[in-house]
């Protein structure tokens, strides 16, 4: 049963998965949106804040901050083993900025950030959080942890995780037309007539039979299946699929064991 | 940046997408720099990086209202 590699950089990976079930491949794939442990802010204490925002707003927007979880991983606790303050559970992260009266607005970067664990920073110091005036000021403190995506949006490793049919096509007669309607650029024109170029970029969406009848013949290649992943740059793809792979053997031994039990 | 057309009415740019969730807000500062230079909004779009249409109206229909309400704020 291979897995052929498609494409992977660091945000994406493709892959090509021939023989396994359509619904293995699902619970892979939602157990790498839902099950995944992800570093992020997860309570604020707010020492001062006179900025525009309410103290609510900037929790959220802190909340949804993307720190780097890949070193986390193996320094945190996973949500399960954890129920409040306990030890390698939590860190900090600390924002102090204040504004001088006669200085013109400033913002305040996740850059102005100070992590208690150097290893656990946002994954860019460019992402605005608040604009203070003159004379205002924020004081807070904000505490990390590690969660699954079921839990909250914030804790979601991934903005694309999609498993797909893999396609076929196949050209009966010439029609140039369907090159034309194509969105996704699967046909190329040369010497007036089509040919495949990029067939697995195709999604079946069925454009060109539209236009072109019996010419082209669009078809889902039995048990062969396309699984695409972006990160949204917390997790590595391959340490969301590892990971991901990880809770879901998790579930699985624990329901064994459940029904192990019963007479 | 002048308000029109469809707006997500929001006091400053949205960490993440509200769709798909791929963070874009440290991209906003450069996008709108490079449009009121006089770019192709689209054109910017492509070279950041943000490629599908939930991100792109994220940053596209965007308007900084926090410029507007901060001389209301308490200078404290
Ligand atoms: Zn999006």
């Amino acid at each position: 049963m291979p897995v052929y590699l498609r494409f992977s950089d660091d945000n994406r990976l493709g892959l090509i998965v021939e023989g396994y079930l359509l619904a293995l491949l699902n619970a892979i794939r939602r157990s790498v949106i839902l099950y995944t442990p992800v570093m992020a802010v997860d309570e604020v204490y707010i020492i001062e804040n006179n900025s525009p925002l309410y103290d609510e707003m900037l929790a959220h927007r802190l909340g949804m901050v993307p720190f780097d979880s890949e070193e986390a991983l193996t320094k945190y606790k996973r949500p399960e083993e954890c129920s409040g303050d306990e030890r390698d559970c939590t860190t900090k992260v600390y924002l102090v900025k204040k504004v001088e009266s006669g200085e013109s607005p400033t913002w305040v970067y996740t850059k102005d950030l100070k992590s208690d664990d150097p290893e656990v920073k946002p994954i860019s110091g460019d992402i605005p959080i608040v604009l203070l005036a003159q004379g205002q000021s924020v004081s807070l403190e904000a505490k990390l942890r590690l969660g699954y995506g079921i839990e909250h949006a914030k804790f979601i490793p991934v903005s694309v995780a999609v498993v797909r049919y893999y396609p076929k096509v196949e050209i009966a007669e010439d029609c140039v037309k369907a090159a034309e309607v194509c969105p996704r650029k699967v046909f190329e024109v040369s010497d007036e007539k089509i040919k495949v170029a990029n067939e697995e970029d195709c999604i079946l969406c069925e454009e060109c039979v539209k236009v072109c009848g019996e010419k082209v013949r669009i078809t889902a290649v039995e048990n062969k299946y396309i699984f695409e992943l972006e990160s949204t740059g917390v997790l590595r793809p391959k340490t969301i699929l590892r990971e991901a792979i990880k809770s879901l053997r998790r579930k699985l031994q624990e329901f064994s064991e459940k029904v192990g039990v019963l007479s | 940046m002048e308000a029109k057309g469809l707006q997500v009415i929001v006091m400053l740019i949205p960490v993440r997408c509200f769709t798909c969730g791929t963070p874009l807000a440290d991209k906003w500062e450069e996008f709108k720099k490079r449009v009121e230079a006089g770019e192709d909004p689209g054109k910017v779009l492509d070279e950041l990086g943000v490629k599908r249409y939930c991100c792109r109206r994220m940053l596209l229909s965007h308007v900084d209202i926090i410029y507007e309400v901060i001389p209301y704020t308490r200078p404290v």
